[in-house]
Protein backbone atom coordinates (compact mmCIF):
# COMPACT_ATOMS: atom_id res chain seq x y z
CA UNK A 1 0.00 0.00 0.00
CA UNK A 2 1.24 3.49 -0.81
CA UNK A 3 1.47 6.18 1.87
CA UNK A 4 -1.66 8.17 2.58
CA UNK A 5 -2.16 11.82 1.85
CA UNK A 6 -4.68 13.33 4.24
CA UNK A 7 -7.13 15.91 2.91
CA UNK A 8 -9.53 16.40 5.79
CA UNK A 9 -11.28 14.97 8.80
CA UNK A 10 -15.04 14.56 8.70
CA UNK A 11 -17.71 13.46 11.15
CA UNK A 12 -19.68 11.37 8.64
CA UNK A 13 -18.68 9.73 5.38
CA UNK A 14 -19.79 11.67 2.31
CA UNK A 15 -21.17 9.65 -0.61
CA UNK A 16 -18.37 8.07 -2.69
CA UNK A 17 -19.18 10.26 -5.69
CA UNK A 18 -18.58 13.34 -3.54
CA UNK A 19 -15.19 12.07 -2.41
CA UNK A 20 -14.10 11.71 -6.03
CA UNK A 21 -10.43 11.87 -6.95
CA UNK A 22 -7.53 13.63 -5.27
CA UNK A 23 -4.46 15.61 -6.29
CA UNK A 24 -2.88 12.77 -8.25
CA UNK A 25 -6.17 11.51 -9.64
CA UNK A 26 -6.23 8.86 -6.93
CA UNK A 27 -9.59 7.78 -5.48
CA UNK A 28 -10.34 9.28 -2.09
CA UNK A 29 -11.61 7.03 0.68
CA UNK A 30 -12.21 7.41 4.40
CA UNK A 31 -10.29 5.85 7.29
CA UNK A 32 -12.47 5.68 10.43
CA UNK A 33 -11.08 6.08 13.93
CA UNK A 34 -13.25 6.50 17.04
CA UNK A 35 -15.92 8.69 15.51
CA UNK A 36 -13.55 10.65 13.29
CA UNK A 37 -13.05 9.84 9.63
CA UNK A 38 -10.00 10.87 7.67
CA UNK A 39 -10.48 11.50 3.94
CA UNK A 40 -7.32 10.19 2.30
CA UNK A 41 -5.80 9.27 -1.03
CA UNK A 42 -2.86 6.96 -1.69
CA UNK A 43 0.15 8.95 -2.90
CA UNK A 44 3.85 8.15 -3.07
CA UNK A 45 4.82 11.38 -1.34
CA UNK A 46 3.63 14.88 -0.49
CA UNK A 47 2.79 17.14 -3.42
CA UNK A 48 5.19 19.85 -4.48
CA UNK A 49 4.69 23.09 -2.60
CA UNK A 50 3.44 25.17 -5.49
CA UNK A 51 0.36 27.18 -6.34
CA UNK A 52 -1.35 24.57 -8.56
CA UNK A 53 -1.07 21.90 -5.86
CA UNK A 54 -2.30 24.30 -3.17
CA UNK A 55 -5.30 25.19 -5.30
CA UNK A 56 -6.00 21.53 -6.01
CA UNK A 57 -5.77 20.65 -2.32
CA UNK A 58 -8.20 23.43 -1.44
CA UNK A 59 -10.57 22.48 -4.26
CA UNK A 60 -10.61 18.86 -3.09
CA UNK A 61 -11.28 19.87 0.49
CA UNK A 62 -14.08 22.19 -0.63
CA UNK A 63 -15.69 19.46 -2.70
CA UNK A 64 -15.73 17.10 0.26
CA UNK A 65 -16.92 19.89 2.58
CA UNK A 66 -19.87 20.61 0.31
CA UNK A 67 -21.06 17.03 0.79
CA UNK A 68 -20.81 16.89 4.56
CA UNK A 69 -21.92 19.03 7.49
CA UNK A 70 -18.73 18.96 9.54
CA UNK A 71 -15.18 19.03 8.15
CA UNK A 72 -11.75 20.04 9.40
CA UNK A 73 -9.17 20.47 6.65
CA UNK A 74 -5.79 18.84 7.12
CA UNK A 75 -2.77 21.04 6.65
CA UNK A 76 -1.25 20.78 3.19
CA UNK A 77 1.39 18.07 3.12
CA UNK A 78 0.00 15.81 5.85
CA UNK A 79 1.06 12.21 5.24
CA UNK A 80 0.77 8.87 7.02
CA UNK A 81 2.55 5.63 6.17
CA UNK A 82 -0.64 3.55 6.16
CA UNK A 83 -4.10 3.22 7.72
CA UNK A 84 -2.72 1.96 11.00
CA UNK A 85 -0.24 4.78 11.46
CA UNK A 86 -3.00 7.26 10.72
CA UNK A 87 -5.29 5.65 13.30
CA UNK A 88 -2.50 5.73 15.85
CA UNK A 89 -2.07 9.44 15.22
CA UNK A 90 -5.79 10.17 15.48
CA UNK A 91 -6.68 7.95 18.43
CA UNK A 92 -5.21 10.04 21.28
CA UNK A 93 -6.73 13.17 19.75
CA UNK A 94 -10.12 11.72 18.89
CA UNK A 95 -12.05 13.52 21.63
CA UNK A 96 -10.61 16.92 20.75
CA UNK A 97 -11.21 16.26 17.07
CA UNK A 98 -14.83 15.23 17.61
CA UNK A 99 -15.38 18.40 19.65
CA UNK A 100 -13.82 20.50 16.91
CA UNK A 101 -15.98 18.83 14.28
CA UNK A 102 -19.08 19.62 16.32
CA UNK A 103 -18.01 23.24 16.59
CA UNK A 104 -17.68 23.67 12.82
CA UNK A 105 -20.85 21.72 11.94
CA UNK A 106 -23.00 23.64 9.45
CA UNK A 107 -20.55 26.54 9.34
CA UNK A 108 -18.08 28.07 6.94
CA UNK A 109 -15.02 30.11 7.84
CA UNK A 110 -14.76 33.78 6.96
CA UNK A 111 -11.44 35.56 7.36
CA UNK A 112 -10.90 39.24 8.08
CA UNK A 113 -7.52 40.96 7.69
CA UNK A 114 -7.17 44.27 9.44
CA UNK A 115 -4.60 46.70 8.11
CA UNK A 116 -3.95 50.40 8.49
CA UNK A 117 -5.67 52.25 5.67
CA UNK A 118 -3.49 53.82 3.03
CA UNK A 119 -2.09 57.02 4.42
CA UNK A 120 -2.96 56.08 7.99
CA UNK A 121 -0.07 55.78 10.38
CA UNK A 122 -0.09 52.20 11.74
CA UNK A 123 1.25 53.59 15.01
CA UNK A 124 -1.99 55.52 15.48
CA UNK A 125 -3.89 52.25 15.36
CA UNK A 126 -2.11 51.00 18.43
CA UNK A 127 -3.69 49.15 21.32
CA UNK A 128 -5.05 51.76 23.68
CA UNK A 129 -7.05 49.94 26.24
CA UNK A 130 -7.14 51.64 29.61
CA UNK A 131 -4.41 50.52 31.98
CA UNK A 132 -5.00 50.32 35.72
CA UNK A 133 -4.15 53.71 37.20
CA UNK A 134 -3.13 52.54 40.63
CA UNK A 135 -1.29 49.42 39.61
CA UNK A 136 2.42 49.15 40.00
CA UNK A 137 4.83 49.31 37.09
CA UNK A 138 4.99 45.53 36.78
CA UNK A 139 1.22 45.18 36.49
CA UNK A 140 1.07 48.04 34.01
CA UNK A 141 3.82 46.46 31.92
CA UNK A 142 2.06 43.10 31.82
CA UNK A 143 -1.24 44.76 30.94
CA UNK A 144 0.37 46.62 28.08
CA UNK A 145 1.97 43.41 26.79
CA UNK A 146 -1.41 41.67 26.89
CA UNK A 147 -2.95 44.57 24.99
CA UNK A 148 -0.33 44.20 22.27
CA UNK A 149 -1.49 40.63 21.69
CA UNK A 150 -5.20 41.43 21.81
CA UNK A 151 -6.61 42.83 18.56
CA UNK A 152 -9.70 44.06 20.41
CA UNK A 153 -7.50 46.51 22.27
CA UNK A 154 -7.53 48.49 19.03
CA UNK A 155 -10.94 50.19 19.18
CA UNK A 156 -11.37 50.35 15.40
CA UNK A 157 -10.96 46.57 15.16
CA UNK A 158 -13.12 45.97 18.23
CA UNK A 159 -16.02 47.87 16.66
CA UNK A 160 -15.91 45.79 13.47
CA UNK A 161 -15.75 42.57 15.49
CA UNK A 162 -18.68 43.68 17.63
CA UNK A 163 -20.75 44.39 14.53
CA UNK A 164 -20.12 40.89 13.20
CA UNK A 165 -20.50 39.15 16.55
CA UNK A 166 -24.25 38.30 16.37
CA UNK A 167 -23.55 36.03 13.40
CA UNK A 168 -20.26 34.57 14.64
CA UNK A 169 -20.40 31.07 16.17
CA UNK A 170 -16.67 30.76 16.73
CA UNK A 171 -13.75 33.16 16.59
CA UNK A 172 -9.98 33.01 16.53
CA UNK A 173 -7.92 36.17 16.60
CA UNK A 174 -4.30 36.75 15.71
CA UNK A 175 -2.20 39.84 16.14
CA UNK A 176 0.42 40.58 13.51
CA UNK A 177 3.39 42.77 14.22
CA UNK A 178 3.94 43.55 10.55
CA UNK A 179 2.63 46.99 9.69
CA UNK A 180 0.45 47.84 7.96
CA UNK A 181 -1.07 44.43 8.74
CA UNK A 182 -2.46 44.58 12.27
CA UNK A 183 -4.53 41.48 12.93
CA UNK A 184 -6.60 38.65 11.50
CA UNK A 185 -9.94 37.32 12.64
CA UNK A 186 -11.21 33.88 11.67
CA UNK A 187 -14.94 33.50 12.07
CA UNK A 188 -17.24 30.51 11.93
CA UNK A 189 -20.47 31.59 10.31
CA UNK A 190 -23.54 29.45 9.59
CA UNK A 191 -23.83 28.65 5.90
CA UNK A 192 -27.08 30.58 5.62
CA UNK A 193 -25.68 33.70 7.28
CA UNK A 194 -22.81 34.50 4.93
CA UNK A 195 -24.43 37.41 3.12
CA UNK A 196 -25.77 39.11 6.27
CA UNK A 197 -22.30 38.65 7.78
CA UNK A 198 -20.65 40.34 4.82
CA UNK A 199 -23.14 43.16 5.08
CA UNK A 200 -22.46 43.74 8.75
CA UNK A 201 -18.70 43.74 8.24
CA UNK A 202 -18.90 46.07 5.24
CA UNK A 203 -21.12 48.53 7.08
CA UNK A 204 -18.88 48.57 10.13
CA UNK A 205 -15.71 48.86 8.05
CA UNK A 206 -17.16 51.83 6.17
CA UNK A 207 -17.29 53.69 9.46
CA UNK A 208 -13.58 53.17 10.17
CA UNK A 209 -11.62 55.35 7.75
CA UNK A 210 -8.27 54.59 9.36
CA UNK A 211 -8.75 50.86 9.01
CA UNK A 212 -8.67 48.66 5.94
CA UNK A 213 -10.66 45.44 6.28
CA UNK A 214 -10.06 42.66 3.77
CA UNK A 215 -12.70 39.95 3.75
CA UNK A 216 -12.17 36.51 2.24
CA UNK A 217 -14.24 33.37 2.26
CA UNK A 218 -16.15 31.26 2.61
CA UNK A 219 -13.34 28.83 3.44
CA UNK A 220 -13.42 25.36 4.88
CA UNK A 221 -12.75 25.71 8.61
CA UNK A 222 -8.97 25.87 8.26
CA UNK A 223 -8.45 27.86 11.44
CA UNK A 224 -10.61 25.75 13.74
CA UNK A 225 -8.69 22.57 14.30
CA UNK A 226 -7.88 21.84 17.94
CA UNK A 227 -5.21 24.23 19.10
CA UNK A 228 -2.93 21.51 20.32
CA UNK A 229 -2.71 20.15 16.78
CA UNK A 230 -2.17 23.47 15.03
CA UNK B 1 11.42 53.37 0.00
CA UNK B 2 10.91 52.47 3.64
CA UNK B 3 10.20 48.91 4.64
CA UNK B 4 6.67 49.90 5.55
CA UNK B 5 6.00 51.52 2.20
CA UNK B 6 7.51 48.57 0.40
CA UNK B 7 5.29 46.16 2.29
CA UNK B 8 2.25 48.29 1.61
CA UNK B 9 3.00 48.29 -2.07
CA UNK B 10 3.49 44.55 -2.06
CA UNK B 11 0.05 44.16 -0.54
CA UNK B 12 -1.45 46.21 -3.32
CA UNK B 13 0.34 44.22 -5.99
CA UNK B 14 -0.11 40.82 -4.48
CA UNK B 15 -2.47 38.20 -5.77
CA UNK B 16 -4.61 38.37 -2.69
CA UNK B 17 -6.49 35.22 -3.58
CA UNK B 18 -3.33 33.16 -3.81
CA UNK B 19 -1.96 34.71 -0.64
CA UNK B 20 -5.08 33.87 1.27
CA UNK B 21 -5.00 30.37 -0.15
CA UNK B 22 -1.40 29.89 0.95
CA UNK B 23 -2.12 31.19 4.42
CA UNK B 24 -5.12 28.95 4.95
CA UNK B 25 -3.87 25.77 3.32
CA UNK B 26 -0.28 25.89 4.58
CA UNK B 27 -0.47 27.66 7.85
CA UNK B 28 -3.84 26.53 9.18
CA UNK B 29 -5.50 23.20 9.04
CA UNK B 30 -5.05 20.22 11.26
CA UNK B 31 -1.69 18.50 11.44
CA UNK B 32 -3.04 15.00 11.40
CA UNK B 33 0.00 12.88 11.89
CA UNK B 34 2.58 15.30 13.20
CA UNK B 35 4.51 14.18 10.18
CA UNK B 36 4.03 17.09 7.81
CA UNK B 37 6.53 17.12 5.01
CA UNK B 38 6.93 20.35 3.13
CA UNK B 39 9.18 20.80 0.19
CA UNK B 40 10.91 24.09 0.81
CA UNK B 41 11.97 24.27 -2.83
CA UNK B 42 9.55 26.57 -4.57
CA UNK B 43 8.73 28.64 -1.51
CA UNK B 44 10.63 31.57 -2.99
CA UNK B 45 7.82 31.98 -5.46
CA UNK B 46 5.46 33.00 -2.74
CA UNK B 47 7.71 34.07 0.10
CA UNK B 48 8.16 37.75 -0.68
CA UNK B 49 4.51 38.43 -1.20
CA UNK B 50 3.58 36.14 1.61
CA UNK B 51 5.73 37.92 4.12
CA UNK B 52 4.08 41.18 3.21
CA UNK B 53 0.53 40.22 3.91
CA UNK B 54 0.55 36.96 5.74
CA UNK B 55 2.58 35.34 8.41
CA UNK B 56 2.89 31.80 7.10
CA UNK B 57 6.44 32.68 6.18
CA UNK B 58 7.26 32.73 9.86
CA UNK B 59 6.27 29.10 10.00
CA UNK B 60 8.33 28.13 7.00
CA UNK B 61 11.47 29.94 7.99
CA UNK B 62 11.45 29.46 11.72
CA UNK B 63 11.63 25.70 11.63
CA UNK B 64 13.27 22.97 9.67
CA UNK B 65 11.03 20.82 7.51
CA UNK B 66 9.57 18.17 9.75
CA UNK B 67 10.22 14.60 8.78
Amino acid sequence: MSPLYVYALVAAAPPPEALGAGLAGEPIRVVPCEGVLAAVGEMEGPPELAAPALRAHDATVRRIAAATAALLPARFGSMARDDEELREALRPRATALRDALEMVRGCEQMTLRFAAAEGADPAVLAPRGALPEVAGPGTRYLASRRAEEEPRAIPEIARVLEAAAPLVRGQRLETHHRPPLLASAYHLVARGDLEPYRGRVAAAAAGEPRLRVLVSGPWPAYAFGPRELA
Amino acid sequence: MTDERARERLIEEADATLLELVDHVLNKGVVVTGDVMLSIAGVDLVYLRLSALLCAADLLFSSEPRR
